[in-house]
């Protein structure tokens, strides 16, 4: 018996292929009626059940296939023309046909179910256009014996044909079986037309089961291929070790054997990856057929374009992606293509497009749901936000497109007017964007009105091995996975954390970064390194830190840790649910020592934080309320000897601008002096070669991409000679006219904060009105700030 | 480092006794998997008191108890380290009992069945089967699948939030009492 049943799951599995395959197929061909090989395929593909399913017994998925074969045989003929309404009929069929196998699966049985209705749309198309052709085919059948043979070399074939054929042993057997259970099976029923189409059909079969007699692959249980994954998973760890040891041992033999078997590990781990991973086009075959289905039920014209079906990836990851996939499509389907008319009148083909396209990138998988359709009306978004209450009107305000289309994914939100069958119940963005965050990926939108909606999923390629970064504190050692590691910072010393609020933040590169003392979120050592007072407390500790700048989402913060130790590979261990629960750990992995480390969760450690995106957005409004103050009731003050002698509007802007903005380039002139320049006049850095500069009369000028660029040189200006090698230019901009200012280096970005301008304007900072704004303090250093008006008409001022 | 069991797993009246701070303990020997001592334990931040941390039992990542804070019992004033870990398989999941020190295996008689005292704080008493009484001690015998119960999240942190120090207190102040009275 346990032979049958070993049968009976492959006839199963065979029968779910030729299934789907079934569906594209149908699909397919209702795009282009006229293929005539799909059409036989097709073809091939419904006899194929039928026959397998009489070697079993199963008179209904027999009975209904066998209609939709009588249905395709007249196609074949050209009898009838495939429409949308046969491929219904026969999708229809299809559907059956699986209900059914369901309950044999569950029960051995074929199960009550008549499908009466199935059956009459068969026979209502099948007798379209007059049926009486049946009768006189009847007497053109073949003989049995040649039946019998027929059917039975297109049963045998149908096994083999599949691209991981059963044993030979097997075949043989089916091959019996199915001419004994074919006759039968046969003589029950009346002699059928659609048997000489089937001996047609042999020659094509026949040649296929030739090359397939040397199968190049197999069917292998995916437990064996988990358990070879868990396997390569321990070499890896014991890789490790043994790298640890012979690390100590200065035994050249040791050494050549651990890198040789280094070597192989990493082999055997990338073809044991590989061997799991699938072609994502597996899943995307269902695809078509819902698109197409959802597109005829909500009366829309939708045409759907697959790109990149070999991209591969793992099947887990597969199994995990298929839903939120699912979903974003159908939310194409029914929210995004318009209907028919609407896009005629818009200008656009009345057939919409929904495309889906993979393709491998930088180690992640990139999957994107695009359609063509209405867009995404971010005001509408923005509107629920504020009235559901996840945003403030005055934030809402100054969120970009970006941030409030982020809002779709917030549980519950649906701005649809009604709801339908298909989508806007407000449940299922949240769905897809946890679905796809738990597996380590990340998805984004964009979307314009009336051009389209663009979804993106960044995926990793496998779940079991990722790289990580290994970190410490004090003690304790974490994985943290690379996927969302943007780069990592020396925390050089305290002064360059500053505080928005109750935030620590530091700059990188003209955004201000928060900050998270791992420590301080997980307690590892038990004693925070903040003061109640809201400052560093641990100075000297913090001057040996390192920053993990960390990115999910839009949210960008930075991860404090002691000590950066290495990147490696580690294998992902599931972790218990006690452990899960708190949020902070994904999984744990066991390092080259065998000592267990956690593996971070990075969204959850943001959010236990209290970081989110919100506050990152409250962080940057604070520091530009700021800027706003400054500007109403310091800068002006501050700011006015910058701008003596300037009458003129237009001067007094870039004056304004190059101070008030709040990231001012430091560099370093003569002697160890600093002067800042208003990053916003700044066009471009580059460093040039001092001796490609020439002097005419006492203009420098120098030819900057093929045009002549005027420079003011500080560094020569305060009268330290000029040497040879290279020296930083900063090319500025001012009236849509570049010049260049040399400096002797660029020290640093800073921002300027509002307790320091409040010194100056207090006058009690620098002291004296003297100084007034053109100087700004800077950790404790008076910089000049420079007079980019003034150093403007300095450097053109000769040449007019 | 691995001490294979040598038990009759299918014995259900047999128990694995061991001691957890001040008191004694007891798991059917067919709960248990194997025994490991000497382990190191990586700790888990910012997780419930009741888990001590991670184990790596060849490959597979176990979550440890601390039995005694699971128990709500005092810490003791020796500084005892809980030096085993008693692998208990609980549903699909395999955890580990941090414990002190092994005892003798028992087969008490049916008699020497007690039941949990009532008057115990309600998530202590839920995670006692039963009490046995012996000649001089009492042993309480663990109701193991609650053990998953604390991997439960929203209720182990409840759970964690209540400890309360009255019941915990009250139990091991009963064990002793009753073993001052047996002596």
């Amino acid at each position: 018996m346990g032979e049958h049943d070993e049968f009976l799951s492959d006839f199963l599995e065979e029968c779910d292929e030729n299934l789907d395959q079934l569906d594209q197929e149908l699909v397919a061909l209702e795009e282009n009626p006229r293929d005539e090989s799909r059409l036989r395929s097709i073809f091939r593909n419904v006899h194929t059940i039928k026959g397998s399913s009489g070697f079993f017994g199963f008179a209904k998925i027999g009975a209904l296939a066998h209609e939709g074969e009588s249905l395709l045989g007249r196609l074949r003929d050209g009898e009838l023309l495939f429409d949308a309404e046969i491929a219904s009929g026969l999708l229809a069929m299809a559907d059956a046909i699986r209900e059914i196998l369901v309950n044999i699966e569950q029960t051995g049985q074929e199960g009550e179910k008549d499908f009466g209705v199935v059956h009459s749309t068969l026979s209502d198309l099948l007798s379209r256009e007059g049926g009486a052709s049946l009768q006189s085919d009847v007497s053109e059948s073949p003989s049995g014996a040649e039946k019998i043979a027929a059917e039975r070399s297109a049963a045998d074939s149908s096994v083999v044909d599949t691209d991981a054929p059963l044993n030979e042993n097997v075949q043989g057997v089916i091959a019996k079986d199915v001419a004994a259970g074919l006759a039968g099976d046969l003589d029950d029923r009346e002699v059928e037309p659609e048997i000489v189409s089937s001996v047609e059909g042999v020659p094509e079969r026949v040649v296929a089961s030739e090359s397939a007699a040397e199968p190049s692959s197999i069917r292998v249980d995916v437990q064996i291929l988990d358990q070879l994954m868990d396997f390569a998973g321990e070499l890896v760890l014991a890789r490790n070790s043994l790298s640890r040891c012979s690390d100590g041992i200065a035994d050249p033999r040791l050494t050549s054997v651990a890198s040789r078997i280094s070597q192989i590990t990493s082999e055997i781990q990338d073809r044991v990856t590989r061997t799991r991973m699938q072609p994502i086009g597996g899943i995307w075959g269902k695809f078509r057929r819902i698109v197409r289905d959802l597109a005829v039920e909500c009366g829309k014209q939708v045409r759907l374009e697959l790109e990149g079906e070999a991209t591969e990836l793992d099947r887990s990851l597969l199994e995990a992606i298929k839903d939120p996939l699912t979903h974003l499509l159908r939310n194409s389907v029914d929210h995004g293509v318009e209907t028919a008319e609407d896009r005629l009148r818009k200008g656009k083909s009345a057939e919409g497009v929904v495309r889906l396209a993979a393709q491998h990138e930088s180690g992640q998988v990139v999957i994107e749901v695009m359609d063509d359709g209405g867009g995404i009306d971010v005001e509408k978004i923005r509107d629920k936000a504020i009235t559901s209450g996840l945003v403030s009107k005055e934030q809402a305000a100054d969120a970009g497109a970006r941030e409030i289309l982020n809002y779709i994914f917030e549980p519950g939100f649906s701005t649809a007017k009604k709801i339908s069958s298909i989508s806007g119940r407000g449940v299922g963005m949240d769905v897809v964007r946890s679905h796809v965050e738990r597996i380590g990926g990340t998805v984004h939108i964009e979307s314009q009105l009336d051009v389209g909606t663009k979804f993106t999923i960044r995926l990793p390629l496998t779940l079991a091995i990722v790289p990580a970064l290994i970190l410490r504190v004090e003690s304790q050692v974490f994985a943290l996975p690379q996927a969302c590691l943007r780069e990592v910072l020396t925390l050089a010393d305290k002064s360059q954390v500053e505080w928005i609020q109750e935030v620590p933040v530091c700059r990188l590169r003209e955004r201000l970064l928060p900050l998270i003392s791992l420590d301080d979120v997980l307690g590892v050592t038990g004693k925070s390194s903040l003061s109640s007072s809201g400052q560093w407390k641990v100075e000297g500790g913090l001057s040996s830190s390192q920053v993990a700048v960390l990115q999910i989402e839009q949210l960008r913060f930075g991860l404090v840790v002691d000590e950066v130790i290495n990147g490696q590979e580690i294998v992902v261990k599931p972790i218990g649910k006690a452990i899960r629960a708190i949020g902070a750990y994904s999984a744990a992995t066991i390092l080259g020592d065998g000592a267990v480390a956690l593996i971070l969760d990075v969204s959850g450690i943001a959010r236990m934080a209290g970081l989110s995106h919100d506050l990152q957005v409250r962080i940057e409004d604070i520091s530009e309320t700021r800027e706003r103050l400054t500007d109403s009731e310091g800068a002006g003050q501050a700011m006015s000897a910058v701008h003596t002698g300037n009458s003129n509007a237009q001067t007094f802007d870039l004056t304004i601008d190059a101070v008030d903005d709040r990231t001012l380039l430091v560099c370093e002139v003569d002697h160890g002096r600093e002067v800042a320049i208003g990053m916003d006049s700044v066009d471009r850095l580059e460093e040039v070669s001092i001796e490609g500069l020439q002097v005419f009369d006492s203009q420098i000028v120098s030819n900057y991409r093929g045009s002549v660029l005027r420079i003011c040189s500080l560094y020569n200006a305060y009268g330290e000679s000029e040497g040879k090698g290279t020296s930083p230019l900063i090319i500025c901009q001012h009236d849509g006219t570049r010049f260049g200012v040399l400096v002797k280096q660029i020290n640093d970005v800073i921002d300027m904060s509002l307790e320091e301008r409040r010194d100056q304007a207090d006058g009690s900072g620098v002291g004296g009105t003297e100084l007034d704004g053109r100087f700004v303090l800077v950790r404790g250093r008076v910089v000049e700030v420079l007079d980019l008006e003034t150093q403007y008409r300095l450097t053109m001022g000769d040449a007019r | 480092m691995i001490q294979p069991a040598l038990l009759d797993a299918d014995d259900l009246n047999a128990f694995c006794t061991f001691s957890v701070g001040n008191v004694m303990c007891g798991v059917q020997v067919g709960d248990i998997r194997e025994i490991v001592s000497d382990v190191p334990v990586t700790p888990v931040p910012s997780s419930a008191k009741t888990i001590s941390g991670l184990i790596n039992l060849r490959g597979q990542i176990l979550t440890v108890v601390d039995t005694m804070e699971w128990l709500h019992l005092d810490v003791p004033d020796v500084n005892e380290v809980a030096r085993f870990h008693l692998i208990v398989s609980v549903g699909s999941e395999l955890i580990s009992l941090r414990v002190g020190e092994m005892g003798p295996v028992i087969s008490p008689d049916h008699g020497d069945f007690e039941p949990v005292p009532k008057h115990l704080d309600r998530v202590v008493s839920d995670r006692l089967q039963s009490v046995v009484k012996l000649s001089d001690r009492l042993v309480l015998m663990l109701r193991v699948e609650k053990l998953l119960e604390l991997r439960n999240s929203a209720s182990a942190k409840s759970l964690l939030l209540e400890d309360d120090a009255e019941g915990s207190r009250s139990l091991s102040q009963i064990v002793q009492q009753v073993e001052q009275d047996l002596q």
